[in-house]
């Protein structure tokens, strides 16, 4: 080996650790961009001997991460949006229920029984039969109000199902270029990481909207499950699409190749769009089933009644509020009925004609109703079934909270785990920085050396 | 484990935003007065403070029907006791011409004494009260007694609620007070002795001092049952007002906010906010290059 071949490993070596030194530059530019993993520069040493003058060969720029926890990010990072969009969906309902500032449904309950108790003393007072009816009026007004609430949240949640499905196919659209763009890059021979990086980007967005599982052959090729189905199959996306079924529930369905879209409602587990089926089709359901009940109860039983008195005519026989004909729908439907808005002298205070205008059994009977387990299969009373909803709704947001806070945590946990990998570290880069350029100056020392060795031969030989 | 850059800046961004959740929580309990501020925050405690505001607004209620019996009842003892006053002076008058001294001339200008004592106690029995005719029974718009005292009304009852599972009937029968329902008609009673005094007939008007006697008896009866339903409502508005305490005490004790916690809570998230502020500060400001 002469000194021409230093010369070799010398140049060799600076562009070695040049490259060192970019890659370093690249980790620090990068430190806060998101989805971006470090790289590191493979160093690999050149043979020797037998007309190899040794070396070293920067062979590759590796982009550092763990396939199994990406996929564990993906996958709480889905959890966490589907429960936090559970939690911010279920405010709006809580603060709904809310009485402690201002009454109102309960506190309509509560004051519609007690002025048929002020009636029962005051039958025949005009003052005390319009705020019977006000207070009739009212406490349909909130029933009526919280459930067309509850009736136009499911809705909106419709359009929004939609509006994330739409970014779900534009996000596997886009995932679908990349991984041609990918494969493409690796059969010519180029560096793909940058692509990969755009792609986990992308992936971890959608791992967001939907629950995702990322499946990698050995071959590189990249097939990536959504609620079950696969939604990108190297360059192929397929996509979903939303339906609602005969009950008014939302289905999720999954392009199939040449046959119709597949039902995969059943297989969606995280990511908004699970948070929002969750939402509109079991939470919402569940409380406006409870509230069509509790209206269907209570109403029927006052207008039961209600039916069997007489008003300040002499005629009975009339219902005091107007509903549909099965608990299903009740609430949205409850309002005063219409023979008796602005009727006061219609409300059937007394049970019989004999005993009118002072008789007001019957309006003591209705405010006794109060009392009576007439909710719930029987088992509760008008409060006590107000109160049970009440607690529903505040159990449902407060599990939803406290999901929300553990998949926050487990979300965090697993992107600290992926990042002890794939994030940069600026302590570690500045080690790296230091290592490559001081390795950068020996090497320009070693070339130093060599360069005056050869000048001061070839002054020796030119003598 | 290598700790990346973003392991800091993730963990100080979750710590504030779990420390700005605490924070909202607890300004909202200061300001507000309230520790349930929505059924979450303590659904259990929601869900029983609905059922101790349905409680509050019954008792509420009930001393309302209270307020409204006891004024008509007062009203109807007050008008029964003049009533007896009535009937006591007939009684005395009676005694009086009953003695075989008084000619017929005393006992015609007597006659007149009762007949306008008869229309006093007309228009007592015909008194109105916040709920119509006081002695009407349920028929509350008719005068319970007509020009000829002939009683029109009914004994139905007015039942009312002063408590959970308490109903009193707050309708004074005027048959049973005035008419042959309790005993004796007072009005037949006044008219045989007005006639008896008219006609100078002292025999006749010993005849209706024992019916006088007895009608006096009707009415002050009348008078200690509606003194007796008075009572009544005194005691159940007495254990509604302690009923009504208790129930706000409960319902402070659920829903209220603790003045001293709430503040304290308040100061202490303050506190670690500007912490872990000053935390951030810290590790963002460290320097890897000299300048």
């Amino acid at each position: 080996m002469g000194l021409f071949s230093i010369l070799h490993t010398s140049r060799d070596a600076l562009a070695a650790h040049s490259r060192g030194l970019e890659t370093t530059g690249q980790n620090i530019a990068n430190v806060n961009t998101p989805g971006y993993a470090r790289r590191t520069v493979v160093l690999e040493p050149r043979p020797y001997g037998k007309g190899a003058y040794g070396g070293v060969d920067a062979v590759e720029i590796r982009r550092l991460s763990d396939r199994f926890l990406e996929q564990r990010f993906f996958e709480k990072s889905g959890l966490s949006a589907s429960a936090d969009e559970r939690d911010q969906q279920l405010a709006q309902i809580d603060g709904m229920f809310d009485e402690s500032l201002s009454k109102r449904m309960g506190g309509a309950l509560d004051q519609f029984f007690s002025s048929f108790s002020t009636l029962a003393a005051r039958p025949n007072d005009p003052t005390t039969r319009a705020q019977v009816l006000a207070s009739a009026e009212n406490l349909s007004s909130q029933v009526r109000d919280a459930a067309d609430t509850i009736a136009t949240l499911r809705g909106s949640l419709t359009t929004q199902a939609a509006g994330v499905v739409g970014q779900v196919n534009e996000l596997a659209a886009n995932i679908a270029k990349l991984n041609k763009q990918v494969e493409a890059a690796e059969n010519a021979g180029a560096d793909a990481v940058d692509l990969k990086d755009q792609r986990n980007t992308l992936i971890e967005q959608l791992s967001q909207k939907v629950d995702i599982k990322v499946i990698t052959a050995d071959s590189g090729r990249l097939t990536i499950q959504a609620a079950g189905a696969t939604l990108i199959d190297g360059d192929i996306a397929r996509s979903l699409s939303i339906d609602v079924d005969n009950n008014g529930g939302l289905k999720l369905l999954a392009q199939r190749s040449g046959g119709p879209p597949m039902d995969v409602t059943s297989g969606l587990s995280g990511g908004t769009l699970d948070g929002i089926f969750q939402v509109r089709d079991s939470d919402l359901a569940t409380v406006a089933t409870r509230l069509d009940n509790f209206a269907y109860d209570v109403a029927t039983a006052i207008n039961a009644q209600h039916a069997q008195g007489f008003g300040l005519d002499g005629a009975n026989g009339r219902n005091l509020f107007s509903l549909s004909a099965t608990p299903a729908g009740a609430a949205r439907s409850l309002k005063l009925d219409a023979q008796l808005s602005g009727q006061p002298d219609r409300l059937a205070a007394s049970s019989t004609a004999t005993s009118l205008p002072g008789g007001s059994d019957n309006a003591l009977a209705i405010s006794q109703i109060a009392a009576q387990a007439i909710a719930g299969g029987g088992t509760r009373t008008p409060s006590e079934d107000f109160a049970a909803l009440l607690g529903q709704v505040g159990q449902l947001k407060a599990g939803a909270a406290s999901t929300a806070a553990t998949q926050q945590a487990l979300k965090a946990q697993s992107f600290d785990l992926k990042e002890a990998v794939s994030g940069v570290s600026i302590d570690e880069e500045m080690i790296s920085l230091t290592k490559y350029q001081r390795a950068y100056e020996a090497s320009t020392k070693v070339l130093q050396t060599v360069d005056q060795l050869l000048q001061e031969l070839m002054a020796r030989l030119g003598r | 484990m290598r700790i990346p850059d973003s392991r800091n800046t993730s963990g100080l961004t979750a710590n504030l935003n779990r420390l700005a959740a605490r924070h909202v929580s607890a300004a909202a309990e200061v300001s507000s007065g309230y520790r349930v501020t929505s059924p979450s925050t303590d659904p259990r405690a929601a869900a029983e403070l609905a059922k101790v505001r349905h409680a509050v607004e019954r008792t509420a209620a009930f001393r309302s029907n209270i307020g409204a019996a006891r004024g008509d009842n007062e009203l109807a003892e007050g008008i029964l006791a003049e009533a007896s006053s009535l009937m006591e002076r007939v009684q005395e008058l009676a005694v009086q011409s009953a003695n075989g001294t008084y000619g017929a001339s005393e006992r015609s200008s007597m006659a007149i004494e009762i007949t306008g004592l008869k229309a006093q106690l007309l228009s007592m029995a015909n008194t109105r009260g916040s709920n119509g005719y006081l002695f009407a029974g349920s028929a509350t718009t008719t005068a319970p007694f007509n020009a000829g005292a002939v009683f029109v009304g009914n004994s139905n009852a007015h039942p009312v609620e002063i408590g959970a599972n308490q109903v009193v009937n707050m309708a004074v029968d005027g048959a049973k007070a005035f008419t042959a329902t309790g005993g004796e008609d007072v009005f037949l009673v006044l008219d045989a002795l007005t006639t008896a005094l008219n006609a100078n007939d002292q025999t006749a008007i010993i005849t209706t001092l024992d019916r006088i006697k007895s009608s006096h008896g009707q009415l002050v009866r009348a008078r200690a049952d509606s003194g007796l339903l008075l009572d009544r409502l005194n005691m159940s508005e007495s254990a509604l007002e302690q009923a009504d305490l208790a129930l706000k005490t409960r319902q402070a004790v659920l829903g209220d906010a603790d003045a001293v916690g709430a503040m304290t809570e308040l100061t202490k998230v303050q506190n670690s906010i500007e912490r872990s502020l000053a935390v951030a500060q810290r590790i963002l400001n460290i320097r890897h290059f000299e300048p």
